[in-house]
């Protein structure tokens, strides 16, 4: 039954950077699984109380994001930061992106920072909360198997038989806190699959060069490097996640894709003066 | 085999082709940004809204250039072609959602699949209401409130910044 989500990822993976798969969920239900993964990430961490460094944080997202593919979705782009030491980064459904203190303080240019923002954008773009609420949604436990095949297709799409599709539906929904418990879960522990991690990488570098942003790719190199060099106990995400690349292994190919690609931006002392700036009151 | 035959149905719409302009299109966010350009950087000639229809008059890379009623005015500009689907298609993937394409913009709950009801009961049951104000805190940021004079900090950031400019 796994064939569906295989046949899907591979069709997200094909289409590059400036594809990514079709609309398979209204953007509109993809902000409310979206606001549910926001919710349950604020029941585990705490946010930080510094509103500004939340909106110094939602400026360089939003100034990567508007030049995504995806600049707009159902609400736009909701960038948060949470009071937590672990460095790890989350995107949810519809551009609800968290950043940890910890990331936030593995950084040491705004040019890092907009680099780990873009590389959680590139999952927003390419999708990957989506694909990966449709491979909770393939799981046979939560429906039974005679309507998976139809169900998933019909739901997946929108295009097949209303009535297998709305039982498909109605199983989501029913399910609904499992699947964002699962999907949250996931998400602290592991991020995204691996070749998604690589493609949110790749994806993250090209915005970041973009006309109107500007932003040095090599932040991302920079900020891999130093993770890659000064390995923590912390086995989550952005670190050494179960299925999140080695950090040496995406430095290599950011680096690689940088060169292969020609991308250049610019570097500034006046970035790196306000984002030093502004991160002082959590840098002890 | 019933399996393998999905699949390639599934496969096989993937890879259809969109449409070809012109052809009406369905915003599907809450506002989208209708601009003198085919780039996030371009000015914003104003707002189109949840369910508001385009024409779609040609596509250059992930933007279109559509024709647009705005305050009462025709509008012509450029659009990211990923908050519009094509109204057959955007009707259809409501619809298989168990929702009512027809339903007004600002009326929430229609579209069933994942909506307001079903935060409500998520809420409910997993005792979340405190998390959710948290969530709705956040999204109801001044910087967030108009993506058009959002616009304005981003340029004054940017500058500030010395990153990329805008055309204007």
């Amino acid at each position: 039954m796994n064939r569906f989500a295989i046949v899907l990822a591979a069709a997200a993976i094909a289409t590059g950077c400036g594809g990514g798969p079709e609309p398979k969920l209204t953007e509109e239900n993809e902000y409310y699984a979206g606001r549910a993964v926001g919710a349950l990430t604020l029941r585990r961490y705490k946010s930080l109380d510094n509103p500004a460094i939340n909106e110094y944080v939602n400026l360089v997202g939003y100034t990567v994001a508007m030049a995504s593919d995806r600049p707009e979705t159902f609400k736009g782009y909701t960038f948060g930061v949470l009071d937590a030491d672990e460095p790890n980064a989350i995107a949810g459904p519809s551009g609800f992106i968290f950043i940890t203190r910890g990331l936030l303080l593995v950084c040491e240019t705004e040019d890092e920072l907009a680099c780990v923002l873009a590389h959680e954008i590139g999952h927003v773009n390419q999708k990957h909360p989506e694909l990966a609420l449709e491979k909770s949604l393939n799981d046979k436990k939560w429906m039974g198997a005679a309507d998976t095949a139809s169900g998933v297709a019909a739901f997946g799409l929108g295009l097949a038989g209303k009535g297998k599709a709305a039982s498909a539906v109605e199983s989501a929904r029913q399910n609904f806190g499992a699947f964002i418990k699962n999907m949250v879960d996931s998400l602290i522990t592991k991020g995204y699959e691996r070749d998604q991690e690589f493609e949110a990488d790749l994806c993250g570098l090209d915005y970041v060069c973009r006309p109107g942003v500007g932003y040095d790719p090599n932040g991302l190199v920079t900020v891999l490097d130093r993770i890659a060099k000064n390995p923590t106990k912390n086995q989550y995400g952005w670190m050494h996640g179960s299925t999140h690349p080695e950090p040496s292994d995406r430095r290599d190919k950011a680096a690689a894709h940088i060169k292969a690609k020609g991308l250049k931006g610019t570097t500034d002392p006046a970035r790196t003066t306000r984002f030093k700036e502004i991160t002082k009151a959590i840098r002890k | 085999m019933h399996e393998i035959l999905v699949s390639l149905v599934l496969v096989g719409v993937m890879v259809q082709d969109p449409p070809k302009p012109p052809y009406e299109a369905t915003v599907q966010v809450k506002s989208a940004v209708v601009r003198d350009g085919a780039s996030s950087t371009a000015e914003p000639l104003g707002t189109v809204k949840l369910r508001d229809t385009v024409t779609v008059l040609e596509i250059q890379g992930t933007f279109a250039r559509v024709k647009a009623t705005i305050d009462g005015k025709e509008v012509e500009g450029w659009i990211s072609s990923k908050s519009i689907m094509d109204s057959p298609t955007y009707k259809s993937t409501v619809q298989a959602a168990g929702g009512d394409p027809k339903a007004g913009a600002e009326s929430h709950g229609y579209t069933k699949g994942f909506d307001p009801k079903t935060e409500a009961d998520f809420k409910s049951t997993e005792h979340l209401e405190a998390e959710y104000a948290k969530v709705d805190g956040m999204e109801s940021t001044e910087f967030r409130r108009d993506l058009v004079k959002q616009d304005k900090k981003l340029r004054e950031f940017r500058k500030a910044g010395n990153l990329g400019e805008f055309r204007k």
